[in-house]
């Protein structure tokens, strides 16, 4: 627990940039975090992730995605590349959960954070409370998402 | 009468009529506000395009996974449309018709429709939408888009 804690620690210093792995990606949202499917510790990663935000005091933001979701694909593309949206996004602890195997773990966690449709954003607060209205269904275009990003507290 | 008084009468007269023919305004629904506030998804006016997680099982998934291969085979002719595209299939309808009922439910915010010439020609399905959909069905069907050139 106390390992996974401190990894958790080390993930939020140093979030892993996952659009670096191609040099000629555009510059996006890196995600701190990505929970794949079938991942039977899912629930308590997230647990670990969420108590390690809220000590320093930094909300979360879940990114709920699947490789077969046309609407996440263009998120990723249109959304996540804005420079507006990139600069926002990093006061957040970023959090990628992968739904496209659609198992049991990760409809836990959808089920957990209201998930309803893909994509879906969801946020945690700095004070480590689920901001249900905050949560966005669907494409959301980077004007939107940048002043939805700014009045997370 | 004078014609003043004709007049008045007139105006009372239609005044009345028209008391009783406003129609009236719709009540707002009990709750409203405090659904408003406990709304748990909130979803873009117009609605923002997604897919819906919940509809296929993992077989069903399969299911549609293997349909695509057919529908892949079964287009014959794609054209770009102003809000959307139209498809033209070959031969029979009926893994279509599954393929389609699939769609529809993993891809709830766009419309379908679908229309079978006579003599048994080809079927053409237009998906189309509102803003923001063609490129959202650009990338959902891009697997059967016939791009020209």
């Amino acid at each position: 627990m106390l390992a996974g804690f401190v990894l958790v620690a080390v993930g939020i210093v140093l979030p892993w940039p996952l659009a670096a792995a191609s040099p000629e990606a555009k510059p996006s949202v890196t995600w701190s975090f990505t929970l794949a499917g079938n991942d039977a510790a899912a629930a308590s990663k997230i647990d670990d992730i969420l108590a390690s935000a809220r000590a320093a005091r930094r909300p979360v933001m879940i990114d709920f995605t699947a490789g077969w979701c046309a609407a996440c694909r263009l998120l990723d593309r249109n959304t996540y590349t804005d420079p507006e949206v990139i600069r926002q996004a990093g006061r957040f602890v970023t959090l990628r959960v992968d739904a496209t195997n659609g198992d049991d773990a990760t409809g836990a966690l959808a089920r957990r954070f209201g998930v309803q449709g893909l994509p879906t954003v969801a946020f945690v607060s700095s004070r480590g409370a689920v901001l249900a209205s905050s949560r966005i269904l669907g494409l959301v275009d980077a004007t939107t998402l940048a002043r939805e990003l700014r009045e997370i507290p | 009468m004078t014609r003043p008084a004709i007049l008045f009468a007139l105006l009372v007269v239609s005044t009345a009529t028209l008391s009783l023919t406003r129609t009236p305004e719709p009540a707002a629904p009990a709750g409203t506000a405090r659904a408003a506030a406990d709304a748990p998804v909130r979803i873009g006016v117009p609605p923002r395009h997604y897919c819906n997680m919940g509809f296929f099982t993992p077989e069903g998934l399969a299911r549609f996974d293997a349909l695509v291969q057919k529908i892949v085979a079964a287009v014959t002719e794609s054209e770009e449309l102003e809000n959307g595209y139209l498809f033209k299939f070959s031969g029979q309808f009926r893994e279509a018709g599954e393929w389609l009922d699939g769609v529809r439910g993993c891809c709830p915010t766009i419309e379908y429709s679908v229309a079978f010439s006579a003599q048994g020609g080809p079927a053409t399905l237009r998906i189309t939408g509102g803003a923001g959909a063609k490129e959202f069905i650009r990338e959902e069907f891009r697997k059967i888009i016939h791009e020209k050139g």
